[in-house]
């Protein structure tokens, strides 16, 4: 069977031939007598010009089968015999770039599994051929025409994942239209849906996700599950996670703790340490020791090292110890409006009149103020992130205009426990809920919640607010949370310098000075605010709103751990929100095939053209 | 080597002597009458004597019969230049068995030799590959042969341009002796002599006919038949009917070619390229009063 890639292109076969015959007509036989001059001859042209029977040398066939057969390259035509066709619906969603602890993405098993069922198709005979289709963005065919199985190998290697939701039900819906196939192949995480297939195909789903292996061994990881102040004792309890049970060398069982006091000095913070203590662990779970003799009033800096550890973004944290056994930020009196909480999608947030109890536990636990807060309209909170607008004064006069920050952006692909939300494309009252997977949800037990502000006021830069930590209350940690913590622990830690123009814990450069900082964070069902005071001592940035500092790369966590441009996870990488495409891969053949075609007329033309004559006009 | 450098036929060129239908200003003593009056022989005219003439050139009898003094005048004889125009361009060495050109170089030869055994400057233009002179002495001859052996067909352009060249850089009046077998467009053949003509030359146009010019002798046959100077192809299918139109139109070429001549006051010449230069010397030129003895 005969197909072709350009059929239109096999119509410059009759120019092209035309022009060959009229250039050996031109050009004539080959007999030829040198004259002296011609204009006698030519003088009587019109009357004894050779009208001959068109009789081209064997050259002539030559020279056309040659164009023939470049034209015919150039439309790309194939010879096939009539086979089997199969269509691979492959999911290339982001869920499939999540990786096992193993280190195995779910995209990286799917093509596993299809290269093997590939393998076993061809052992059964019948050369079948392959249309590839990937389902996310949008299902898309990755080449032009039916592949082999090595060329259908080679497009799937070429995979990788996208920011983007899977469609199985097009893909399927498209596999059903699609004519010749007799066997359609879906690789995805997800169930596929109702599809009716007509007579004589069959159906394979080769399904990856969690529940197809079992996560044995769990990542080695320590974290900072939580510290406590007792006042009574003066002391620090802090919890330690730890991830894996089985250690082959006891020099792993082994991690440090690091306490530091923080102060400012300069306008920068100052870490001094001034406990260190060895632990050993032998199993995994929860682990405490306490640091005794620890005044109150004072800020401190945990940080636990341990050097296998494969997750550094869960190894610090940040304390206030306050002398008070409450803090209150927040003035009861204090109205929604006043709080600048207003604004964002007709969300408006009131305060509740609900002061919720203390947490459970020691005496003097670091703790902050919260308060309740309820829309209006009734509607909950939902947990995620809440970005809300600066305000001008200590009265809701003027609301400073807002600039929309744009949209949300799950793309940590290939990361091994997170996704993340790029802040700087997170839009004002947004609410991102973060996706994790099952297995990774004991290492996020292990933080604490954190108080975070961000604002982009029109024309002004970004002011990114620090935050504070409290310790868990025996319940899961929201989400939002962790990824607060590790987007400012990342934004302070890798901002260049000179970025950092608002000093931590001092008050705002005179340009924002009259401007009202605000602090807030969500969990699942409470607020935390700060209004009217200098911001806590621990960390803060200020950040251009032109977000060239940070537009290139985000880590919320380290370098190592979550750059933005993994690896890729076999061969070519591709654009976001696209898929492997073979259009991208144009040989270079047929340009240079009709380059040869150009030159090749040119020179005929140029053989054919006659010259003047001496004293003629030119 | 040309056959008219052979010492017996240099013997007979020295017997001869170019004779210019116009008087030129020379600038030295020669042999040809000026227009310049003077010493001479030739008589001009009388003049009334004025103060400071010379008194041996007073006519005594003239004064005896007017009682009035008068000086006798002569034309002063001077040299002259001569130019000789060699047309190489491909057709003169087209078809090679006719060698027109090796006769045209022959006549250009011959020619110049007789200027410079009297004493006259010359000039040898090629077109479009030489240029010498104009300078004098008899043993120049020589120099001049060696510049015209070993040229090669000439591109028309180049032709052209070196045509132009020597119009533009014609410094004296004089002789010019075009020697070209002329087969170009008439218009072109117009252009030239004109330009010749408005440069004050006393032109003589030889034109050099090969026995294939007339008659190129083709069988009955088709062929692409190539211009040697351009290149330009013609597909033709040569028969007898085409043969005797070729030749009659080569004729009426011929015939306006001596009537632009004609026009031009030029004097007009056809040599065969088997024809015998010294014969074409003293029998065509001689009789035709180019060449005295």
């Amino acid at each position: 069977m005969i197909s072709l890639l350009n059929p239109f292109l096999l119509f410059l076969a009759l120019p092209i031939t035309g022009l060959l015959i009229w250039a050996y007509r031109k050009k004539g036989d080959g007999k030829r007598f040198q004259f002296g001059s011609l204009f006698l001859l030519q003088q009587i042209q019109e009357r004894s010009v050779i009208r001959r029977r068109f009789s081209p040398p064997p050259r002539f066939f030559v020279e056309l089968l040659f164009l023939l057969l470049t034209v015919a390259a150039l439309s790309g035509v194939m010879l096939r015999q009539e086979e089997s066709v199969i269509v691979l619906l492959f999911d290339n969603s982001e869920s499939m770039g999540v990786r096992r602890t193993s280190g195995e993405s779910r995209l990286e098993e799917g093509r596993v599994l299809l290269t093997e069922w590939i393998a076993d198709r061809e052992q059964r005979g019948g050369a079948p051929r392959y249309r590839v289709f990937s389902l996310a963005p949008q299902p898309r065919e990755l080449s032009d025409l039916p592949l082999s199985a090595s060329a259908a190998r080679t497009v799937l290697s070429k995979l990788s994942p996208v920011a983007a939701e899977e469609q199985i039900e097009a893909g399927l819906q498209i596999a059903a239209r699609t004519l010749g196939g007799e066997e359609v192949v879906l690789v995805s995480d997800r169930a596929a849906g109702e599809v009716v297939f007509s007579e004589g195909r069959r159906f394979h789903h080769l399904y990856v996700g969690s529940d197809t292996k079992s996560d044995s061994a769990l990542p080695k990881n320590i974290a900072l599950a939580g510290a406590e102040y007792l006042s009574s004792s003066e002391a620090i309890e802090v919890r330690l996670y730890v991830s894996e049970t089985t250690t082959p060398k006891f020099s792993e069982q082994e991690a440090i703790v690091t306490l530091s006091e923080v102060s400012e000095k300069d306008g920068s913070i100052v870490l001094k340490d001034f406990r260190r203590n060895r632990f050993t662990f032998e199993q995994s779970g929860e682990h405490r020791f306490r640091f005794k003799n620890i005044r109150d009033a004072q800020s401190l800096h945990i940080r636990v090292q341990y050097s296998h550890d494969l997750l550094a973004a869960d190894n610090e944290m940040w304390l206030s110890i306050r002398p008070h056994r409450q803090r209150i930020v927040l003035s009861a009196e204090s109205s929604a409006e006043e709080l600048g909480l207003l604004l964002g999608g007709g969300k408006e947030i009131r305060r509740s009149p609900l002061v919720l109890p203390l947490p459970p536990g020691e005496d003097g636990s670091v703790y902050i103020s919260e308060r309740r807060v309820v829309p209006l309209e009734r509607e909950e909170i939902p947990p995620g992130i809440h970005v809300l607008p600066l305000r001008k004064g200590d009265t809701v006069e003027e609301i400073l205009p807002v600039q929309a920050a744009g949209k949300l952006v799950r793309a940590q692909r290939g990361h091994p426990v997170l996704d993340y939300v790029d802040l700087q494309v997170t839009d004002f009252g947004q609410v991102s809920p973060l996706i994790v997977p099952e297995w990774g949800e004991p290492l996020l037990e292990t933080e604490a919640g954190v108080i975070a502000y961000i604002g982009v006021p029109a024309e002004k830069p970004v002011v990114i607010t620090g935050f504070q930590l409290f310790p868990l209350r025996g319940e899961a940690t929201p989400f939002s949370t962790i990824f607060f913590l590790n987007a400012m622990k990342w934004i302070t830690t890798y901002l260049p310098d000179e970025r950092k123009e608002w000093r931590p814990g001092g008050p705002l450069p005179e340009r924002f000075s009259a401007r009202q900082a605000l602090s807030f964070a969500t969990s699942s069902d409470q607020a935390l605010q700060q209004v009217g005071e200098r911001l806590p001592l621990e960390r803060s940035v200020l950040v251009s709103p032109a977000r060239d500092d940070v537009e290139g790369e985000i880590h919320f966590f380290s370098p190592q751990e979550s750059s933005l441009s993994p690896p890729p996870l076999g061969g070519q990488r591709f654009s976001e929100g696209s898929a492997a495409s073979p259009e991208q891969e144009r040989p270079l053949l047929p340009y240079l095939l009709l380059l040869i075609l150009v030159l090749l007329a040119g020179d005929l033309v140029a053989s054919s053209l006659s010259l003047r004559y001496r004293g003629e006009a030119a | 080597m040309f056959e008219i450098l052979e010492p017996h036929a240099l013997r007979q060129l020295e017997s001869l002597q170019l004779r210019s239908q116009r008087k030129f200003l020379g600038s030295r003593q020669g042999g040809n009458v000026s227009l310049r009056r003077g010493h001479g022989i030739e008589f001009a005219d009388y003049r009334r004597y004025e103060l400071g003439d010379d008194p041996r050139h007073i006519d005594w009898g003239v004064y005896g019969r007017t009682d009035r003094l008068y000086v006798k005048q002569f034309q002063e004889e001077q040299d002259i230049t001569v130019y000789c125009l060699l047309d190489g361009s491909a057709s003169m060495h087209h078809p090679a068995e006719d060698r027109k050109f090796q006769k045209a170089a022959e006549l250009a030869l011959g020619v110049l030799y007789i200027a410079l055994a009297h004493h006259d400057q010359v000039s040898l233009v090629i077109p479009g590959e030489t240029v010498f002179g104009p300078r004098a002495g008899v043993a120049l001859i020589h120099e001049l042969a060696e510049l015209c052996e070993g040229v090669g067909p000439i591109a028309a352009e180049k032709s052209e341009e070196g045509f132009s060249h020597f119009l533009h850089t014609v410094q004296y009046p004089g002789v010019c002796l075009f020697i070209s077998d002329f087969l170009f467009p008439l218009p072109h053949v117009q252009h030239t002599f004109e330009s010749l003509y408005s440069n004050n030359l006393d032109v003589i146009a030889i034109q050099v006919v090969g026995a294939h010019d007339e008659n190129p002798g083709l069988s009955r046959e088709e062929a692409i038949f190539v211009d040697s100077e351009t290149g330009a192809e013609l597909p033709l299918r040569w028969s007898p009917s085409v043969a005797e139109e070729y030749r009659y139109r080569f004729e009426v070429h011929q015939a306006a070619v001596r009537e632009l001549a004609a026009k031009y006051q030029i004097r007009f010449f056809s040599c065969g390229s088997a024809q015998g230069v010294l014969p074409f010397f003293s029998e065509t030129l001689a009789g035709s009063g180019v060449l005295r003895t």
